[in-house]
């Protein structure tokens, strides 16, 4: 059988099955067999590359920030700091939109995902938004946007896994990360400023001194969390996974015993509520394995590379190319398969063109994770209308100022290099 | 004992198991983390690093047990939502036909590793490298179990199907 029809058969049989409401892990499975089974390869590889890909000292810091990011939400860390938010920039027009980008930029600088991000946030500041009187989707993609930070500003799982698997240093995927997700805070507190001028968003009251300082004080031991987990990294004390595993103890600590609001007892169920999310993560990720055997296999790379290179020679056409197109793949692609298929494929392209590999593993992280938030195929976009009880329509109809907002920001990142490596490379040294 | 104290058996079984394999993964790497930071002058564990990640192998395939009991797997659901009840029941049935299918072939294809693992031993423990090739087989078998157990409750709803929806531990 022909090569194009073998990669015809595994992309169009994965999108295909998952399209029916098939698990996205098994639909990836299932069509890897049968093209492996079609070019006579034994099928036993895919036991051995299932466990294989999970196999990973990396990969174990994925569980570790997934669960200190659960202990800390249900532990009562994002009241603390939405009270300082509040104080912080709750007085500006907009005030409680302007509190979600700024908690967001806290809480995902001591959690790794964005669904944890836009849970925890969601669950707190949504009913909030409403009572004060912002309509609901508005409320919902508000908070959307504000979680695409989550996998930009360190520590973030999406980084992890993209580090694991195209042998970048975890350490400078993170400090490259900050500025952007600085960038696209600032991008959507104006958007939100703007809209708030618009539609008349209330402003909370200008905070007495001693509320300033109770709040500051209460959050502290929270806001020590970041500097221990990114400053263990970059200072090279620990690596990723032990300074998740760290993580852990300190967020028990705080949940447990500083703001109390976790019991022993409710240890358990967080744990097995966060083996399942880590599952359901590593099942893709042990499934994808297979997958990009395929993928290389067929040499879909190096068919790939010639495409491109023949439809341009420049690096900023390119960079454009890509960023449409995954803008396009994230609509339908879970991230964790999006970034195990196509950023070992993308990340040879990229190369060809001499574009920086932290570079472009920001970029496209960003892509995947504005992917999060648009339908049809957005996990926080589904999550947000949960949470806000609002329907589909009515989420992209109040999306597109903060989607234009972080589209911005994306053409800022990928045309302005310095904005990602100007931080890494500072502290780190230039490659 | 009746089916469904059965199902409950195993629930809890299968959710302690999981409990115990995700303790221990963070216990081994702390304990790594701060042998290297406090004794690494007296004392080396070299099995830390192989130890962990095969728990992390294991708590993910397991962890693949619990999310195939509550079909809680990642899944695309647009059409779904769109089309009326009885092609949602098809839609649910294809899903089902390709989970066993998937399953049964790892099951299959996996039966000679996951025999050799349980006598060849790991590089660096020496246990069985069951420690690793152990956990999909395990575990393939047990998501088969559930797979058919949901759709054997789906044609045939019985009251612990309803209380199960409610009472999610979590």
């Amino acid at each position: 059988m022909s090569k194009a029809a073998l990669i015809t058969i595994l992309f169009a049989g994965t999108f295909g099955l998952a399209a029916l409401r098939v698990p996205i892990a098994f639909s990836m499975g299932l069509a890897s067999a049968v093209v492996l089974f079609l070019m006579q390869i034994p099928l036993s590889v895919v036991y051995v590359k299932m466990t294989a890909t999970v196999d990973s000292w990396p990969f174990l810091a994925i569980p570790f920030f997934l669960l200190a990011g659960n202990v800390m939400t249900v532990g009562g860390i994002t009241t603390r700091l939405v009270d300082l938010a509040d104080v912080l920039v709750g007085w500006i027009a907009g005030g409680l939109s302007q509190v979600v980008v700024v908690v967001e930029m806290i809480l995902s600088g001591m959690t790794g995902s964005e669904i944890g991000d836009a849970a925890a946030l969601g669950s707190v500041l949504v009913p909030a938004m409403k009572r004060s009187g912002y309509a609901a989707n508005y409320a919902a993609t508000i908070v959307a946007a504000a979680a695409t930070m989550g996998p930009i500003i360190p520590p973030s799982i999406a980084f992890v896994i993209y580090a694991a698997i195209n042998d970048l240093s975890i350490g400078r995927l993170f400090l490259a990360g900050i500025v952007p997700g600085v960038v696209m805070g600032l991008l959507l507190m104006v958007m939100q400023y703007v809209m708030a001028r618009k539609h008349d968003w209330p402003r909370q009251p200008w905070p007495t001194r001693q509320r300033a300082v109770r709040s500051l004080v209460v959050a502290l031991p929270a806001l020590f969390m970041p500097v221990l987990i990114i400053g263990g990294i970059l200072g090279g004390v620990f690596t990723a996974t032990e300074a998740g595993a760290l993580a852990v103890p300190y967020a028990l600590v705080l949940a447990l015993g500083v703001y109390r609001e976790l019991g022993w007892r409710d240890l358990p169920g967080v744990l097995v509520a966060t083996l399942k999310d880590t599952a359901a993560i590593f099942v893709i990720i042990a499934v994808a394995g297979i997958f990009g055997y395929v993928i290389t296999v067929l040499g879909v790379g190096v068919t790939l590379i010639d495409f491109v290179t023949g439809l341009t020679k420049s690096p900023w056409v390119v960079l454009l190319l890509l960023n449409v197109l995954f803008l396009i793949i994230g609509l339908f692609v879970d991230v964790t398969a999006t970034m195990l298929v196509f950023a070992p494929l993308f990340a040879k392209v990229v190369a060809a063109y001499h574009i920086d590999p932290v570079h472009f593993a920001v970029v496209f992280v960003l892509n995947v994770s504005i992917g999060m938030m648009t339908p049809p195929y957005g996990l926080t976009m589904y999550l947000m209308l949960r949470i806000a009880d609002i329907t589909m329509i009515e989420f992209i109809r109040a999306m597109w100022p903060f989607l234009t907002a972080l589209l911005v920001a994306l053409f800022l990142i990928t045309y302005i290099p310095a904005i990602t490596l100007w931080l890494p490379n500072l502290v780190l040294g230039a490659r | 004992m009746s089916a469904e104290a059965c199902a409950a058996f195993l629930r809890r079984v299968e959710d302690t198991v999981g409990l115990i394999l995700f303790g221990a993964m963070l216990i081994v790497v702390l304990a790594q983390v701060f042998v290297r930071f406090l004794l690494y002058e007296w004392l080396q564990i070299a099995w830390a690093d192989e130890i962990g990640r095969a728990l992390l192998v294991w708590s993910s395939f397991w962890g693949a047990v619990l999310v195939t009991r509550e079909s809680r797997h990642i899944t695309v659901d647009l059409l779904y939502d769109a089309v009326p009840a009885p092609a949602q029941l098809a839609l649910r049935i294809l899903g089902d036909l390709v989970l066993a299918a998937f399953l049964l072939l790892v099951l299959s294809m996996g039966l000679p590793i996951f025999l050799d693992s349980l006598r060849r031993p790991s590089p660096a423990t020496g246990l069985p490298f069951f420690i690793f090739d152990g956990a999909l087989w395990v575990s393939s078998g047990l998501m088969i179990v559930h797979v058919v157990v949901n759709a054997a409750r789906r044609w045939r709803p019985s009251p612990a199907t309803v209380v199960s929806a409610v009472t999610d531990p979590l």
